[in-house]
């Protein structure tokens, strides 16, 4: 037990260090917290005001139970999709488990102390969408006293079965897929299933929850919250918190507690088999030691461009690594690919959304002036979201001297990392603007206004993303996980982002719908561009010089 | 030509790294650098390279100042740091040709030097495979090979030797000889005293921050009669 608990804070540390332990608390750190805060606000604030409006409703028929259960299970589900991602992680990638393997430690304590991280870990995710949907129900609701010991038990027992599922998958796939002598490609396969499997749960759970009218209606009808038994579950505990919560009874309670208990015992028993099979030699990677002849050789001796040869060296690391490969560039392209999927999905030849498209008028000054504010939005969001520049000079980390002693200008060098976060944020827009277009026929001339507008305002995002890391980068770190994860620096580029968003409908609705307008737009836009363009090359030049001195 | 004018590099405003020396480094000359662990050799290559920028000081390499010229000084030398592991998920060859670029060395060049440093370093088989996939000796062998493809006409090395295989170790002394011989400068810090008294015209005796010696071994020895070159150093770092 105490190997266990010296294991467990040595993992938290290692996870959720922040900086060298060198270096004095940065203002910039000093004022994290308030950050954070302030971007996180308007996503709190209107899950706050969405609950109390829902209860509003739920409220006159009894059904006020079905927050709790929304809640519960809708926790539940992000928790096994981030799980996807932070369990091949905290596992597989860390490069610790054949160090830990060498301890005299037993296989339990090692897997009980990652998925112990794993549990903190999602703690965070819990307490962003718990917090306000629960401060609204207990305003509203106003639950017995009894209610809020129970709350306080599930909700730390509440990421354990679903990061259970996610882990168990993620290993299954780790041990069983028989790609053993080329681990690249063996991780990159096993994460695009892992994706594909956890995107599918989530389509089938939604599915699982629809019932029919007829039933639905009766279970309304019957009030004292019995339509929360329609939540019924792929996780299998969940019922019984939400019965446990809404009824404040103990032995839905205890059944919950009990549940949590057997599958973690299960969990670890069986992860001490499959586990190690899968984690040892992960890191190992192939060597074909095959001899570059002839044309082969001439063709990988081609000279070119200095900050083209540095933009590809930068794009080859992305793709390459699978921790970046999954956070910088998957997300840039999955997220506008589940939108695209899920719009797509409701948008048939004869739906009503079908017929509200087909009867826009496209035509108008005020539609072409929305379209190019949406265009401008989704650039700067997915930029925001693709991590590459805030993290550029953090993913070189204890090698980031190199930057210092070539001769390259720096303004040169985060030229070229901002050439590699354009590229990725180019096929985002694409794979997004591109459909979305052809499913709603929007015309060419607006297709292109939306398609500019997006561009420039990745442009913009790219250089601050840049401008961040060179102001505040993360060169400390042992796993590449936190240098993206575990890095600040995304949330200074994504408080902007969405202010931008808003502030470009809020700017349009106070403007008059005419012609102008949009070149004005798209000046402000360009000015934008420049202004950081020059910015980077200020920031860069006096403070690389300081960096890592 | 290496001029390193009463440089000074202080930590956190209180540890003094390196303090106030100075080294002249003439064209032809083998240099080592040697000291203690945590003496100031790396921080010294550090603020020849450009890497740290001195508090007091400046750092002259044929002629050019690397604070003030930055560009045109890191064009005058190739370093090999005691850190091999760059670049990982690259292969052998994308490095070297992403050095080379770096450098503009040209096509010609670069295909003949490649093939050249790879026969000597016994490496023509590896260089189409991930940097990730070799030995730590491997590592540094790439790395030496990646600056030696830009052939500049100052070499820094910290710890070049580290790891490398006894050829490859022969292989490169040869090379930092032949190089002084045409005329040009090595500087190379190292723990290894023997590979020192073999192969420098001159060495450094850094410890705390502080040049203690500077000049030819031979001269070195004359004021210690009878000693090893071991014994030599562990009484002049024992005195400092």
């Amino acid at each position: 037990m105490h190997n266990f608990l010296a294991l467990v804070k040595v993992n938290l540390k290692n996870t959720f260090s922040m900086t060298d332990g060198k270096q004095k608390k940065s203002a910039l750190n000093r004022f994290l917290p308030v950050f954070i805060l302030i971007a996180l606000l308007p996503s709190i604030a209107s899950m706050y005001f969405l609950t109390q409006d829902l209860i509003g409703i739920l409220s006159p028929i009894q059904q006020t139970g079905i927050v709790v259960a929304l809640l519960l299970m809708g926790v539940s589900i992000t928790v096994f999709f981030f799980a996807i991602f932070l369990v091949p992680s905290v596992y597989y990638f860390s490069k610790d488990v054949e160090t830990l393997l060498a301890l005299p430690l037993q296989p339990w304590v090692i897997v009980a102390s990652k998925f112990v991280v794993t549990v903190i870990y999602e703690y965070f995710t819990l307490f962003f969408f718990a917090l306000p949907v629960l401060a609204a129900y207990i305003v509203k609701v106003q639950p017995p006293v009894g209610f809020y010991p129970i709350l306080l038990v599930v909700l730390v027992l509440l990421p354990v079965v679903p990061l259970i599922f996610a882990s168990i998958l993620i290993m299954s796939i780790m041990w069983l897929v028989p790609f053993a002598k080329n681990r690249d490609f063996f991780n990159y396969l096993s994460m695009f299933f892992a994706l594909g499997l956890a995107l599918g749960i989530n389509f089938l759970a939604g599915s699982a929850a629809t019932v029919s009218q007829d039933v639905l209606i009766d279970l309304l009808m019957r009030g004292n919250n019995s339509l929360t038994s329609v939540f019924n579950l792929f996780i299998p505990n969940i019922r019984f918190a939400v019965e446990a919560l809404v009824k404040i009874s103990l032995v839905d309670t205890l059944i919950y507690v009990g549940i949590v208990v057997l599958a973690s015992a299960a969990f670890v028993a069986l992860a001490q088999i499959v586990y190690f099979r899968g984690a040892i030699g992960v890191n190992e990677t192939s060597a074909n030691r095959k001899r570059l002849k002839g044309k082969a050789y001439s063709k990988s001796t081609v000279s070119g461009n200095v900050i083209l040869t540095y933009t590809l060296k930068e794009l080859k690391l992305l793709f390459r690594t699978p921790i970046y490969l999954m956070n910088c560039v998957l997300s840039a392209v999955l997220i506008p690919g589940i939108m695209i999927a899920s719009f797509s999905m409701q948008l048939g030849d004869t739906s009503e959304l079908r017929q509200i498209i087909d009867s826009i008028p496209w035509g108008t000054p005020q539609l072409s002036l929305y379209i190019l504010a949406g265009g401008a939005a989704f650039g700067w969001v997915i930029t925001s979201l693709n991590l590459i520049t805030p993290t550029a000079i953090s993913r070189e980390g204890q090698n980031a001297y190199f930057m210092k002693y070539i001769p390259m200008s720096y303004f040169a060098q985060m030229s070229a990392k901002v050439l590699s976060g354009m590229t990725i944020s180019l096929l985002g827009i694409v794979c997004f603007i591109l459909p979305v277009a052809w499913f709603i026929k929007l015309p060419l001339n607006l297709t292109l206004i939306a398609f500019a507008a997006s561009v420039l305002s990745s442009v913009f995002m790219n250089y601050l993303g840049m401008i961040v890391d060179i102001l505040h980068p993360k060169l400390v770190w042992e796993q590449e996980t936190s240098a993206v994860k575990q890095n600040l620096n995304a949330v200074f580029t994504m408080v902007p982002a969405a202010g931008l968003s808003f502030g470009i409908f809020f700017l349009i609705g106070k403007l008059p719908t005419e012609g102008w307008v949009s070149l004005l737009i798209f000046l402000i836009l360009i000015g934008l561009d420049f202004l950081l363009v020059y910015l980077t090359k200020r920031v860069a030049e006096k403070a690389m010089p300081r960096m890592l001195g | 030509m290496i001029q390193i004018e009463n440089v000074t590099k202080v930590y956190s405003g209180k540890v003094k790294a390196v303090d106030n020396i100075s080294l002249t480094v003439q064209d032809g000359e083998i240099i080592g650098f040697i000291g203690p662990n945590g003496a100031g050799k790396t921080t010294t290559i550090k603020m020849m390279t450009g890497i740290l920028s001195p508090d007091t000081g400046r750092v002259l390499l044929n002629g050019i100042d690397i604070v003030q010229q930055p560009i045109e000084a890191k064009r005058q030398f190739g370093l090999v740091t005691d850190n091999p592991d760059v670049f990982l998920r690259l292969k052998g060859i994308e490095y070297l040709n992403f050095m080379a670029d770096i450098y503009d060395v040209s096509e010609a060049d670069r295909r003949e030097r490649i093939q050249r440093l790879a026969e000597t370093f016994e490496m023509s088989a590896a260089l189409n495979d991930k940097i990730l996939s070799y030995s730590h000796g491997m590592r540094q062998k790439i790395v030496v090979m990646g600056v030696l493809v830009h052939s500049p006409n100052i070499w820094i090395l910290d710890e070049p030797l580290t790891g490398l295989d006894p050829q490859s170790a022969f292989a490169l002394k040869e090379m930092m000889r032949k190089h002084a011989g045409e005329g040009k400068t090595v500087f190379f810090s190292t723990h290894v005293l023997e590979v020192a008294e073999k192969l420098c015209s001159k060495v450094a005796i850094i410890n705390k921050g502080k040049i203690f010696y500077f000049g030819t071994l031979e001269n070195l020895k004359k004021d210690y009669v009878d000693m090893s070159l071991e014994e030599i150093f562990l009484e002049v770092t024992r005195n400092a």
